[in-house]
């Protein structure tokens, strides 16, 4: 594994090498004070991961990532960085997969790249990773969008309503939640959001406004009616699984909300998609719905349900569970039949008639 | 060129606050006058007649309800002028806090850096610690074992297996290092800290004699998120220089200012591969006897013939929303020319770049503030 790493300050590089000598992790480090001279290694010699600093004199961390997107798309893209101003948040935001905010316990630091880099597995043919790595953000339905800028510019409106609009729209909900799962935007406060919920809280109605709004462009308006089918469906889903799921309801109602979101990659609509492999036999647009959300740092057992979410069953004996939940809610919400010998084995069957009425 | 600017390039402040000075004043002379002539026919009035008398009343009338309505008037324009000095020193103050919301998040950057750094090294002599420790405690039952007359190969392999799973020489190389990088990085955040104390801590709006070296150091580390990634600084101290009596968080928000200008200006200049840092100077020397001369100068865009006569104008600014109000050197050219009785000036080409020259007078009693 190739891991780049850049700071201007070399010290903070030392501190980092220092702490990669004393781990497990067994990767193949390096490391540049600027930009220029990472990119000139990395044409030597790509890299799985880039970790950049953000503020650098000259090019600066957006700045460097934006081209190693170019060149390199499917290399991680990580930013490591202090404080900066709106304006340089919002164009990292537009570049990396995952932000990790300076100063960072070093052993996030090297979970965040594992968990990065486990996915990879996910597929068997790296060309995958190079359409997925150049896929920052996937359409919104543009009617929730419409009427989300409405409700964020009325001072009036609470974030109960911002939560429930927020909630019904997959790509800005997995937007929401890549952001509050990252200490850098959430000043440090800790623990997993599992739901959109939750993450709204976190980050506060002011950053909702100023991080979604501002960074979802605005081409996205043109009215989408596979965009829209998906989001009806992702929010019918969501409804259910919050019903079926016993406990943990908001974040069955997120898992089954971002389950077809893989969907929403706009290459992936082309069918010469369909035919690639996957590393498992989970079919490739769970695959990549999965993948992306880990990239973005999501909760990992939200991870799992959506990579699961069509053959819930593959996986060991791990229970009905979130997989099961976000399974059964996505098959009624799409008017297909769930793997019954699946609800069989995790006693689960004799539900299902009840929730064939929900 | 030099630039001074005209009257109507004054702080929009300085204006009307002489002209209710002067206004304040007349109005006290008509007062004086009727008095007096009130006074003078009372006293000259030999013939007392009940015309006389009669006028005098009515005359008297007039006067008390003229001496209302001035002493009103000028209870209105004592108020007004007491509000705007209060305006102007918020307005100041506004400024100051503004700046210093700016910087807090380049100073929180300066900050965070060397806490990452020093927080790996921690955890680096952590972990090297312990393996050490266990290292020693093989080593320890090695020597007892000696000593007891019973050596056991067992044991020293033991001691050969741990050495090697130490990487005893990478440790021997990084722990120093680590310890010696981590004080550097405690050393640069205390120097921070209290070059932020000192920058914001108000000086009562009294004077003081200061080594402006001092103000000038202060102001440029608080300041360095806003230049380093940028341009390289240099301050140039003459050897000769003597106390200044000034305002010592207000000059240090001059230096600011102008230093904050220079990194936009060089900044604007940059160019991928061609020219990626600039340069600021700052130099302080003697100008005669009386004065010591401040200069910040930059290689940076320079300003543009056209604008050069409004540059001092309050509000007036050439930066994008967000990046500047146009209050800067407004603020400068009050402190400087109105607090302290010196001169501003501003030498600019285009395409080369910009220098600004403050002329402090040393002693306190030039401008409006006394001394402390
Ligand atoms: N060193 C400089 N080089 C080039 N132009 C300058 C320089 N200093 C000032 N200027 C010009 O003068 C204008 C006024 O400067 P001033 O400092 O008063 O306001 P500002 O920098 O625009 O905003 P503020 O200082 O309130 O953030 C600037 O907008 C810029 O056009
Ligand atoms: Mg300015």
């Amino acid at each position: 594994m190739q891991v780049v790493f850049v700071d201007d300050e070399s010290r903070v590089l030392a501190g980092i090498e220092r702490t990669l000598a004393m781990s497990d992790a067994d990767w193949e480090c390096r490391f540049f004070t600027s930009g220029q001279e990472a990119l000139a290694a990395l044409a030597d010699c790509p890299a799985d991961v880039v970790v950049s600093d953000m503020r650098m004199p000259f090019m600066d961390g957006a700045a460097l990532l934006g081209k190693v997107r170019e060149q390199w798309p499917g290399t991680l893209r990580i930013i490591l960085s202090g404080y900066s101003d709106i304006e340089c948040t919002l164009r990292m935001l537009d570049v990396a997969h995952q932000f990790v905010s300076k100063p960072c316990d070093n052993a996030v630091l090297l979970a965040t790249l594992e968990g990065a880099l486990s996915l990879r597995a996910l597929f068997k043919d790296p060309s995958v990773l190079d359409v997925l790595g150049r896929v920052n953000r996937l359409p919104s339905a543009p009617r929730v969008f419409a009427e989300l800028t409405r409700l964020l510019a009325d001072p009036a409106s609470d974030a109960r309503q911002v939560s429930r609009l927020l909630g019904s729209d997959p790509a800005l909900s997995a937007r929401i939640m890549q952001l509050a799962n990252s200490a850098y935007f959430t000043g440090g406060g800790c623990g997993t959001i599992k739901s959109v919920g939750d993450a709204i809280n976190r980050l506060g109605i002011d950053q909702v406004r100023l991080l979604v709004l501002a960074s979802q462009v605005f081409a996205d308006a043109v009215e989408d009616p596979f965009v829209d089918q998906l989001q009806r469906s992702s929010l019918h889903a969501s409804k259910l699984a919050a019903q079926i799921i016993d406990g943990r309801n908001a974040q069955a109602a997120t898992a089954a909300l971002l389950a077809r979101i893989g969907l929403l990659v706009p290459d992936l609509r082309d069918d010469a998609w369909l035919e690639v492999k996957t590393g498992c036999d989970t079919p490739l647009h769970a695959a990549i719905g999965a993948y992306l959300l880990g990239l973005w740092g999501l909760p990992m057992d939200i991870v799992d349900a959506v990579a699961r979410h069509t053959h819930p069953g593959r996986a060991a004996a791990s229970g009905f569970g979130l997989a099961g939940a976000v399974h059964v809610a996505v098959a009624l919400a799409n008017g297909q039949t769930p793997d019954l010998g699946y609800l069989e084995r995790t006693g689960m069957l004799e539900q299902w008639p009840h929730w064939q009425r929900l | 060129m030099t630039i001074s600017p005209a009257p109507d390039a004054l702080p929009a402040d300085a204006l009307p606050a002489a002209e209710y000075e002067r206004k304040l004043h007349a109005r006290d002379k008509t007062i004086e006058v009727l008095k007096k002539r009130i006074q003078q026919q009372a006293d000259g009035g030999a013939t007392s007649s009940f015309a006389l008398l009669e006028q005098n009343l009515s005359l008297g009338k007039v006067i008390a309800l003229k001496t209302e309505e001035v002493e009103h008037e000028r209870q209105e324009l004592e108020k007004a002028l007491t509000d705007l000095r209060q305006a102007q020193s918020q307005l100041l103050q506004a400024q100051k806090m503004e700046s210093i919301g700016q910087l807090a998040a380049g100073i929180a950057h300066e900050i965070n850096t060397p806490t990452q750094y020093v927080a790996d090294n921690i955890g680096f002599v952590d972990m090297a610690s312990s393996s050490l420790m266990t290292l020693l405690d093989k080593t320890l039952k090695v020597v007892e074992a000696a000593r007891a007359g019973q050596p056991s190969d067992g044991l020293v392999a033991e001691v050969d297996a741990a050495v090697k799973k130490t990487k005893l020489d990478y440790l021997r190389r990084q722990i120093p290092e680590a310890l010696a990088q981590s004080k550097e990085g405690l050393e640069h955040v205390a120097r921070i800290v209290s070059a932020m104390k000192e920058f914001s801590h108000p000086s009562n709006g009294g004077k003081e004699l200061l080594d402006i070296r001092e103000v000038i150091n202060t102001t440029v580390t608080v300041a360095r998120s806003e230049w380093k990634y940028v341009a390289e600084l240099e301050t140039r101290y003459a050897d000769d220089l003597p106390q200044v009596s000034c305002l010592r968080d207000m000059i240090g928000q001059v230096i600011l200012n102008l230093v904050v200008n220079a990194a936009h200006a060089v900044a604007d200049t940059l160019q991928s591969g061609v020219r990626e840092k600039g340069k600021i100077r700052i130099m302080v020397k003697r100008a005669g006897e009386q004065h010591i001369a401040i200069s910040v100068a930059d290689d940076g865009s320079g300003i543009p013939e056209a604008i050069r006569g409004r540059i001092f104008d309050p509000f007036f600014t050439t930066k994008p929303v967000g990046k500047g109000t146009g209050q800067g050197l407004a603020i400068a050219y009050s402190t400087v020319v109105d607090k302290h009785g010196g001169e501003i000036r501003c030498d600019s080409e285009v395409g080369r770049g910009t220098c600004f020259t403050i002329r402090l007078p040393l002693s306190a009693d030039n401008g409006e503030v006394p001394c402390r």
